[in-house]
């Protein structure tokens, strides 16, 4: 088991393409501290959610820019801190998704938040200095 | 992310999937899903070696089951491992594409 350094960091590109990367490092770090099953699941799953919103909406086209995630390790819980420049987005703002009634009605896109808030014990965002940053715990 | 496909009697067509369905996964079976759904009217997708599904990867489910409901069928998932079930009932849309954990059922669900 890993016991130092327990603060993990990561930059990526805004580009889909570097989300592999960055999972790959997500779930290595997962191993290499013993994290849970459903911890390791419930953190890919919510970050690849919450990185791919930043990748595909934050930013104008063809404009390059870095994404900080940390990673902070503690006994009871794994927090992790996705970073960046884009425009301002609180992701938390925007009203639940309304279960579609039927395939024909159902509009595909739109989950990634509920993912978020279900696999998360808490999140959070905040705005400050030009910097999006979105907080989310999960039990360790 | 590998994909294949049996025909089973009824002119059922069960669709295999292994692997991670993020989105490198949805990227690599994108369009062989799609001409699978737009060719079949019984559709059953075995999930049990898929061991993660992301938004992207629903996404990739969904269009497949209106294109095959499109034309008057019907497209339902077989044996999901209790994490990816636990992302589909998430997002709700497994009141759109029913579960199954019997491949009888499934066949049946499916069979018109």
């Amino acid at each position: 088991m890993v016991t130092a350094p327990t603060s993990f960091r990561f930059e990526l590109d805004n580009s889909l393409s570097e989300i592999a990367r960055m999972s790959d490092w997500l779930r290595g770090i997962l191993k290499d501290i013993d994290a849970s099953e459903d911890a390791t699941h419930a953190v890919s799953l919510s970050v690849v959610e919450a990185v791919t919103n930043v990748v595909s909406y934050a930013f104008a086209p063809e404009t390059v820019h870095k994404i900080l995630i940390t990673m902070d390790v503690s006994q009871e819980e794994l927090v992790v801190a996705i970073i960046d420049d884009g425009i301002a987005f609180d992701p938390l703002a925007r009203p639940a998704a309304v279960p579609a009634v039927d395939l024909a009605s159902a509009e595909i896109g739109g989950l990634g938040i509920a993912l978020m808030r279900e696999f998360s014990t808490r999140i959070g965002y905040a705005r400050s200095d030009n910097l999006n940053r979105l907080e989310m715990a999960f039990t360790r | 992310m590998k994909l294949s496909t049996e025909t089973l009697p009824g002119d059922v067509t069960k669709v295999i999937l292994e692997g991670l369905l993020d989105i490198a996964g949805s990227q690599e079976i994108d369009l062989r899903f799609s001409v699978v759904a737009g060719a079949n009217k019984a559709v059953v997708v075995d999930l049990s070696a898929v061991t993660f599904v992301a938004s992207i990867g629903i996404r990739t489910l969904l269009t497949g089951a209106k294109a095959v409901h499109s034309r008057g069928g019907k497209l339902v998932l077989l044996n999901p491992s209790s994490a990816v079930e636990k992302v589909l009932k998430v997002t709700g849309v497994d009141t759109l594409m029913p579960i199954f954990h019997d491949a009888d059922a499934a066949i049946q669900a499916v069979s018109r």
